[in-house]
């Protein structure tokens, strides 16, 4: 009898566990149904990840341009009080860390303090403890004057950020920063891009975003029972929508390997074709996304 | 009543144990893995997993024109992870196979385009036992 009772006990506590994995299983399930559907792997992989560029990435690769830097475009610190989900919240995160990025590259070192205050005041109402986020973005403050500590200070802050909210399984929350951060660089570009004596070539750094665009759909599937995820994807994808419009033919790549250096450069000759219309299009939907989100 | 102490002792520490098993994949990555980004700029994303012999995991990640990236794949528990890198045809770029097995390598490439990290780790093929450890691929990216 009292083997029996010590066997229903261990039973009870392997339910328990159970049902605490389970949300980990849908997860790998779901990534196991992308591998199988997905056009773009033929392996069975047991595990999928989707990356997004960071803040500080995407504002390097986004800016390329020599207009002069325009505090119009910048999502209002004013707008922290609006946000009151944690995916409000973890969406603007991403926006504010874009901006307080495009604030340094341009060394508008009083703006960037001040979207420091604001990250700060995010990272609390998420709940990110004062080691992952807060912390770190003190030492953003004492080095504002180094351009290079300062992406590298950024890049660690959100990586913390990122780590802790998927330890804690706020694996959504985690990806919502990264989607806030990309669009708010794809605002910065396309709205200079549609400018009528715009100084920089923005429109390939737009085009260059397609894939993302992919990557970032594919990363939201998975929390599109969620209403306000459902209305972000749909929005997404008419985005790539329009993108698939827009001609890209790679031609056959040359790829050299240099063993003493550990690297591979690729040589992939891209031609595009794409019309200021099909841009225009692009910095609508994207205007749309981003009002949206702020 | 004793040995229904202990039973419940041993199944609340396996309950613990994958809580432990992902502190420690965490701890690892932190202190092993991360410094090999070094110079290059963590992207901030977390791709870890306990995998099996036999399994594979795939990053899907956008390589810039404008940027160098160096990707690290790194296990606490296998020596012969295999990592190549194929674009969206499937061509092969890369393999780490023939570069003894090398845990890091560094990539450019002239045009955007969406390519693959496929990790792989090898089958036992000696013994009925599978081994699992914490494997995970870290992206770092620097202007060029």
């Amino acid at each position: 009898m009292n083997i029996y009772r010590a066997l229903t006990a261990v039973l009870l506590i392997c339910l328990v566990t159970a049902c605490s994995n389970e949300k980990k299983q849908k997860q790998q399930q779901l990534a196991e149904a992308l591998a199988v559907d997905s056009s773009m792997s033929q392996t069975t992989a047991k595990k999928i990840f989707f990356n997004l560029p960071s803040p500080v990435e995407i504002t390097q690769t986004l800016l390329k341009t020599e207009e002069d830097f325009d505090a119009n475009l910048l999502n209002s610190a004013d707008n922290l009080d609006k946000y009151n989900t944690s995916s409000a919240l973890a969406l603007n995160f991403g926006v504010y860390g874009a901006d307080l990025c495009y604030c340094r590259v341009y060394d508008q070192l009083q703006e960037a303090i001040s979207y420091l205050s604001v990250i700060k005041k995010v990272t609390e109402k998420l709940q990110i403890p004062e080691e992952e986020g807060s912390e770190t973005i003190n030492r953003v403050e004492q080095s504002i004057e180094n351009r290079d500590t300062i992406f590298y200070i950024i890049s660690d802050t959100y990586a913390k950020a990122d780590s802790y909210l998927k330890e804690t399984e706020r694996d959504m929350t985690a990806s919502l920063i990264l989607v806030g951060a990309w669009v708010e660089g794809m605002h910065y570009a396309t709205q200079l891009a549609i400018r009528p004596n715009t100084k920089g070539d923005m429109v390939q750094s737009i085009i260059d975003q397609k894939h993302t665009v992919t990557n970032l759909i594919n990363l939201m599937e998975e929390y599109k029972g969620t209403p306000e995820i459902a209305v972000l994807i749909d929005d997404f994808n008419k985005l790539q929508e329009e993108y698939n419009n827009i001609e890209i033919v790679y031609d056959k790549s040359v790829v050299v390997t240099d063993q003493d250096k550990h690297s591979t450069t690729i040589d992939a000759p891209v031609t595009v074709k794409v019309t200021a219309d099909q841009v225009k299009k692009i910095a609508e939907l994207v205007d749309k996304i981003r009002n949206n989100i702020i | 009543m004793k040995k229904i102490i202990r039973i419940l002792a041993v199944a609340i520490a396996c309950m613990t144990l994958q809580t432990s098993v992902d502190a420690q994949c965490k701890t690892f990555i932190k202190n092993v893995c991360k410094p090999k980004l070094d110079p290059y700029i963590y992207n901030g994303q977390m791709n870890s997993a306990v995998l099996n012999q036999g399994d594979i995991a795939e990053l899907m990640l956008t390589f810039y024109s404008n940027q160098d990236y160096r990707i690290v794949v790194c296990a606490d528990e296998f020596d012969d992870v295999q990592f190549r890198l194929v674009d969206l045809t499937g061509k092969e770029l890369y393999s780490n196979t023939n570069h003894g097995n090398a845990d890091h390598w560094d990539f450019s490439t002239n045009s955007t385009q969406l390519l693959t990290v496929e990790v792989s780790i090898p089958e036992n093929k000696t013994s009925e036992d599978t081994k699992s450890g914490c494997v995970s691929i870290l992206v770092g990216f620097k202007e060029k």
